[in-house]
């Protein structure tokens, strides 16, 4: 033979194998790296948070004491403010002084106490209240280069003159009006409430409501007291460890207050240390002097509100002396007497930092959340950048039961988001992986009988020709494209249902009742061996008038029992009787639609089980007097037992995952119900509804991602649980 | 009876048999239900129904199409659901007559219906006709005179639509200088030099641009002047411009015959013309040609990987505890939520891979994304990586069907194994393989959960093969059957009144899925027959 060509074919062959073992390892490593890659975008949702130092400044200490410092959102530029009124702004890589200025009609401040991250409440020496703000402005010059402006002002309070204020608290609501409560000299509390109105001209008008409380509806001391940013409550603490609540309405051009409520916060009746209101302005926050750092709110129960401790985060070694919350997300700075910060998320009551070292007495925080500067008792300045990522995810939050803001009590819930930025997300998956069980548990009881009944009468009972007929209905059933399915049993089966709710319960019934006659009736006349052999193999001949007729009478049927059992309207009697909500896309749907879904692939793996069974050991059983169904109940099923079983895993499986019908036939609300009338919201329909609007990197976006990891491994495992059990089965029998 | 009694008796469980005959026909009694469903509801879509007149007591008149009939729950009389349409004067598709209410009905033989291009069908009678100067009139009925002007008026539409043609022609061009220019900026070669041609052209396309509004504005106007003054069944007036009317048909006039050609002629829209009133009328041609295309797209991708994967896997890679716990993950990949691998291909190729490409080729048009938006690209490569799984699953199968003989045979005639693959197993095990692509194809053009988040939308302004260079647009957003079933039939405006275009769409998909699955079962049945001759 020509041995160039013999070379060539070798070389050929060589290349070939060479280029198949590596496209075909190639395509296997990147199928199986799917899930690497969706798991590390979910991951990053437990990273502990990390804070690293970016810089040291020494302060001025020349200038007074520094009572306030922060910085702007690109961690560039920082202030501190001394207690003369004097700010300074520093750039903070390099430590250089870039601009000194003074509050205007400021001289000497007495009192500070944080509004938001860069206004403060102060009282000076001169007994002036207001609002201090400092600004950071960007702008950006031809080149696109940025450059920070800063500035300052200070909004005037007007108040009784006569009233020496010790401390205060003021607060703005989104319309600029301003609330505010103030200690005077006498311990006496002052609530004040400017709102400011402007009509069709542009005009604005400003009206002031004041109030006292008076002496006697107060029997302990006052330690701490803030109210809420729209001025609707007022929180009050005491020395003997009591959170006293008033309501702050108006009424009559009078500002009036109520007491709504009194809670022991420490069982030792130590002072309450400080208070602050959560981002969002419906907890507040309470430290006391054992170091217990809670937030409480009003929860809505049956009974009406009650005042709750929701959340108790880690605990510090000392006096609370301070509370920030952040204005991004609902986490706190909380301070201690000894100058340790921590940092906690209330919602998830994750601890997610401490500075211990250093002895810090002022601190402040960006905007962004990200920047962090501290003063410690040296006046050095330290600039901290924050990651911190997630932080209102934790395995609690997402596994267990959290007190969310309002609630009664701790409950299960996924609600994602909604338009405001202080809204508290609830990401709990239990709701999802509960209706993705539910959808699949009712889907299962629909389908498994079903198929499994049917495999075994294709495989035992029935005719070649019908066999030949069935399985490719069933393949090209397996075939039929859930969107297909999702729209019939939505908006045509859905609306079918629940006008005919009752008459469908009454078809199981009639449909037995009609058997068992039939069966009852039936075996006197099959006696008659010519009947019987002509039916064997035919009784579908037979089962489908048989079936119409109980479909058609089971509709009157079923009015006639609705009129009866139900006062004719069954929707109205299980909402009297057993408090049930009737939803049209429920899950008795959703077991019809997974159903036909799951019923293909049940049918198919357990036909294949059962006809695979030795027919020596069928022929074996016949043979020894055993009858047919006796010989399929004893022998068949049992042999074909691990078949039929990963045919029901399978089924479940592929259930689990099932994506367009769930989301076109559930309603898809995230419901803790098991209840057959509700929907429900699966974890794959979870993914598809709330993928388009969750922002990329985000949290809600890694949880999505979370929610994949789940399903994937439900399948994988599920599939290969089943997997197993079929190939031990093939050993068994050593075929098919 | 008493011969019966003197036979022997039944063996035991005869009665459990018929239960398990009774799960079977009640699931091929579900999937006919169903299947009945669908094609009923989707045959009877484009077949003209008659036209009735209702008078009731009040007075009040109404026409239009009965589509439902049942009892009512408040007057438990019956009652009828008629598809009045005129969306623009009464506000609704839909209205339902109790039986009682009715004091006659009658089929006037000049009701008219025109399908328009917006606010739905619009049902009533001629009145008047006004025309343009440019047309004139023909004597005889008003049905006769209509006929004439309507056929003048859309063929001098005709020359509008061109305009429309040459607009979006010119507007794609000034896109394209724009983005020219933006690259130049980008990459600092922005000099005087380089722009001021652009400018120039993109001037003159400009002024192009707005002489063929002009044009087309002034003929639209003319033919504007063309209205059919038409009549409500109470006697509303009601002016229809001439071009706003898609079709017009008289069905109580109208033969068999004629109802068959206007049904072919719908059919012919369906399947080859845009879609009009956000999806729920006209044409599903975008639809068809998005889903075709991520199906062709996916099957270059997916078909050759998986083929070869499964020839290594069960020819190549020794075999062993790895290979069999391959086998396994693989099997088990094809059993994986579609949703999983959307959210992989999102993740993954979209704000992955398409970011990536962004910043390396497109970097001057961000941040406007090119490929980092779902895209046909995306969602074929996610389809494909869903169905590569299934295509190793059956080749596999396919090549382990093959007697291990054969290969023998013709290894000891001399054959390389890379011959023997080549020229004695692939041809061999073609039937099966070619069942697994179909299959996989099958799925892929009825799988919808992961194409909605890696780049289906509910209109694509264009598709994504057409003759602007450089033809083949990866990067476009693109329409899917599926995708418009589930849009349709749940996002629209209208749902009932967008419920018959679903079911036709459906009736599309469901006739697709099943020819394709067909096709696959025939080819491996005629195989396993050929095995089965084959072993002997």
């Amino acid at each position: 033979m020509d041995k160039k060509l013999l070379t060539k074919i070798k070389r050929n062959d060589k290349l070939a194998h060479w280029g198949i073992t590596a496209g075909g390892m190639f395509t296997i490593v990147c199928m199986l790296t799917i899930l690497i890659l969706i798991a590390s975008t979910a991951l990053p949702l437990f990273e502990s948070p990390e804070i690293n130092i970016v810089n040291s400044i020494d302060m001025d200490r020349s200038q007074g004491n520094i009572i306030a410092s922060g910085l702007d959102d690109y961690i560039e530029t920082g202030y501190v403010v001394y207690s003369s009124g004097l700010v300074h702004f520093y750039h903070l890589n390099s430590g250089a002084l870039l601009k000194s200025l003074q509050f205007p009609q400021v001289n000497n401040i007495k009192y500070l106490q944080p509004i938001t991250n860069h206004q403060y409440s102060i009282i000076t020496e001169a007994n002036k209240m207001g609002i201090a703000s400092i600004k950071f402005s960007t702008e950006f010059d031809n080149d696109g280069k940025r450059s920070i402006v800063h500035n300052v002002a200070f909004d005037e309070l007007e108040f009784d003159s006569t009233v020496i204020a010790k401390e205060i608290d003021i607060k703005m609501d989104e319309y600029q009006s301003i609330g505010a409560a103030l200690l005077d000299a006498d311990n006496k509390i002052h609530v004040l409430k400017q709102v400011k109105t402007e009509n069709l001209f542009g005009d604005e008008t400003v009206e002031t409501y004041s109030s006292q409380l008076s002496d006697e509806s107060l029997d302990s001391v006052i330690t701490a007291f803030c109210i809420d940013d729209t001025t609707t409550h007022l929180y009050l603490g005491s020395d003997d460890g009591k959170i006293i609540v008033y309501r702050i309405e108006i009424e009559d051009e009078e500002a009036i207050l109520t007491l709504k409520t009194t809670e022991q916060v420490n069982a030792e009746n130590k002072p309450i240390t400080s208070l602050a209101m959560v981002l969002g302005s419906v907890s507040v926050a309470v430290g006391d002097a054992t170091g217990q750092l809670s937030t409480w709110f009003f929860a809505r129960g049956d009974q009406g509100e009650k005042f709750v401790k929701a959340h108790i985060l880690e605990r510090h070694a000392t006096d609370i002396s301070k509370i920030v919350p952040f204005r991004r997300n609902k986490s706190l700075l909380s301070l201690n007497k000894n100058g340790q910060l921590h940092i906690d998320h209330m919602t998830s009551e994750r601890h997610l930092l401490s500075l211990t070292e250093g002895a810090i007495s002022i601190f402040g925080c960006s905007n962004r959340g990200d920047g962090l500067v501290t003063i410690n008792e040296n006046s050095q300045l330290d600039v901290w950048k924050l990651k911190m990522n997630h932080p209102e995810i934790s395995w609690d939050v997402l596994f267990g039961k959290v007190w969310y803001e309002g609630h009664a009590q701790p409950e299960y819930v996924w609600q994602s988001s909604s338009g405001s930025d202080d809204y508290e997300a609830k990401f709990s998956v239990v709701p999802l992986i509960l209706g993705t069980f539910k959808g699949t548990f009712y889907a299962m009881i629909f389908s498994v009988p079903l198929a499994i009944f049917s495999a075994i009468y294709v495989s035992q009972f029935a005719g070649n020709a019908l066999k030949s007929w069935i399985k490719p209905i069933m393949e090209i059933m397996a075939a039929v494209p859930s969107v297909v399915v999702g729209f019939l049993i939505a908006l045509w089966l859905a609306p079918l249902l629940k006008e005919w709710i009752v008459s469908f319960f009454v078809m199981f019934f009639v449909g037995i009742i009609i058997l068992v006659l039939f069966i009852t009736i039936w075996s006197v006349v099959e006696r008659k061996p010519v009947i019987r052999r002509f039916w064997k193999g035919r009784e579908g001949l037979i089962m489908i008038p048989l079936m119409i007729l109980g479909i058609y009478l089971s509709a009157p049927l079923g009015i006639w029992a609705e009129n009866i059992l139900f006062n004719g309207d069954f929707e109205k009697w299980i909402y009297e009787t057993v408090d049930l909500r009737y939803d049209q896309r429920n899950a008795i749907i959703i077991a019809f639609g997974l159903g036909i879904a799951v019923i293909p692939v049940i049918f198919s793996i357990a036909e294949d089980a059962l006809s695979s069974v030795p027919k020596t050991l069928t022929a074996a059983s016949l043979a020894l007097g055993a009858s047919r169904w006796q010989t399929v109940r004893n022998i068949v099923l049992l042999s074909a037992s691990p078949g039929i079983f990963a045919s029901v895993i399978l089924g479940f499986a592929r259930a689990v995952g099932e994506t367009m019908i769930v989301l076109m036939a559930t309603g898809n609300t995230p419901l803790m119900s098991w209840s057959p009338f509700n929907g429900m919201r699966t974890l794959s329909a979870n993914i598809a509804v709330e993928i388009p609007e969750a922002p990329v990197g985000g949290t809600l976006y890694r949880i999505l991602f979370l929610c994949a990891v789940l399903l994937f491994l439900l399948t994988f495992v599920l599939n290969t649980g089943a997997e197993l059990i079929r190939q031990s089965l093939r050993k068994k029998y050593g075929r098919f | 009876m008493a011969d019966f009694k003197a036979l022997p008796k039944l063996p035991k469980g005869e009665g459990w048999i018929w239960c398990t005959c009774g799960a079977l026909i009640f699931i091929l009694l579900l999937i006919t239900l169903l299947l009945g469903v669908v094609v009923d509801n989707a045959a009877r879509t484009f077949w003209a129904n008659e036209i009735v007149l209702y008078e009731l007591d009040n007075g009040q008149k109404a026409v239009g199409e009965v589509t439902k009939d049942d009892v009512s729950p408040v007057t438990k009389s019956k009652r009828y659901q008629l598809k009045i349409g005129n969306r623009d004067l009464y506000g609704q598709d839909f209205r339902w007559f109790d039986e009682e209410a009715i004091k006659t009905k009658s089929f006037p033989e000049n009701a008219v219906v025109f399908e328009r291009k917006e606010h739905g069908n619009f049902y009533g009678f001629f009145k008047q006709l006004k025309h343009s100067s440019q047309f004139t009139l023909v004597s005889g009925s008003i049905e006769d005179q209509f006929h004439t002007l309507y056929k003048q008026s859309k063929k001098a539409y005709k020359e509008v639509e061109s305009l429309d043609e040459l607009i979006g022609d010119l507007s794609n061009k000034d896109r394209k200088i724009v983005l020219k220019m933006k690259e130049l900026d980008y990459k600092g070669k922005a000099t005087p030099e380089t722009i001021e041609p652009l400018l120039a052209k993109q001037q003159e396309l400009k002024d192009q641009f707005n002489q063929s509004q002009d044009k087309r504005i002034q003929i639209e106007n003319k033919l504007l002047e063309n209205i059919a003054v038409m009549e409500d069944a109470n006697g509303r007036q009601h002016e229809i411009s001439l071009i706003h009317i898609v079709r017009f048909y008289q069905p109580n006039k109208m033969s068999v015959l004629d109802k068959s050609k206007l049904y072919v002629s719908k059919i012919y829209e369906l399947l080859f013309d845009n879609p009009r009133e956000s999806n729920t009328e006209g044409g599903l041609f975008p639809a068809i040609f998005g889903t075709i295309c991520v199906i062709f797209l996916m099957s270059i991708t997916s078909f050759p990987f998986g083929v070869i994967a499964a020839i290594y896997l069960r020819e190549y890679a020794k075999d062993g505890i790895m290979v069999r716990l391959v086998r396994i993950a693989v099997n088990n990949l094809a059993g994986i939520p579609s949703i999983v691998y959307g959210i992989f291909g999102l993740g993954f190729f979209v704000y992955g891979m398409g970011s990536s490409i962004d910043g390396l080729f497109f970097s001057e048009r961000l941040p406007e994304p090119t490929f980092g938006t779902g895209g046909v690209l995306w969602a074929s490569l996610t389809l494909g990586l869903l169905t590569v799984p299934v295509v190793i699953v059956s080749t596999e199968e396919a090549l382990g069907a093959i007697p291990q003989a054969l290969r023998e045979n013709s290894l000891a005639l001399g054959a390389t194994k890379f011959q023997t693959l080549i020229k004695v197993l692939l041809p061999m095990a073609s039937p099966g393989i070619m069942t697994g692509f179909i299959l996989s194809m099958a799925r892929a053009a009825g799988e919808v959960a992961p194409l909605m988040i890696t780049g289906v939308v509910k209109l694509a302004p264009s598709l994504p093969i057409d003759g602007e260079f450089p033809f083949i647009h990866l990067d476009r957003k693109f329409m899917h059957l599926g995708f418009h079933i589930y849009d349709v039939g749940f996002q629209s405006p209208n749902v009932e009144a967008a419920k018959p275009m679903v079911y036709v769409t459906t009736l599309l998909l469901l006739t697709v899925v099943v020819t394709m699955c067909s096709v696959a079962i025939l080819f491996r049945n005629k195989m396993l027959k050929k095995y089965k001759t084959s072993a002997i």
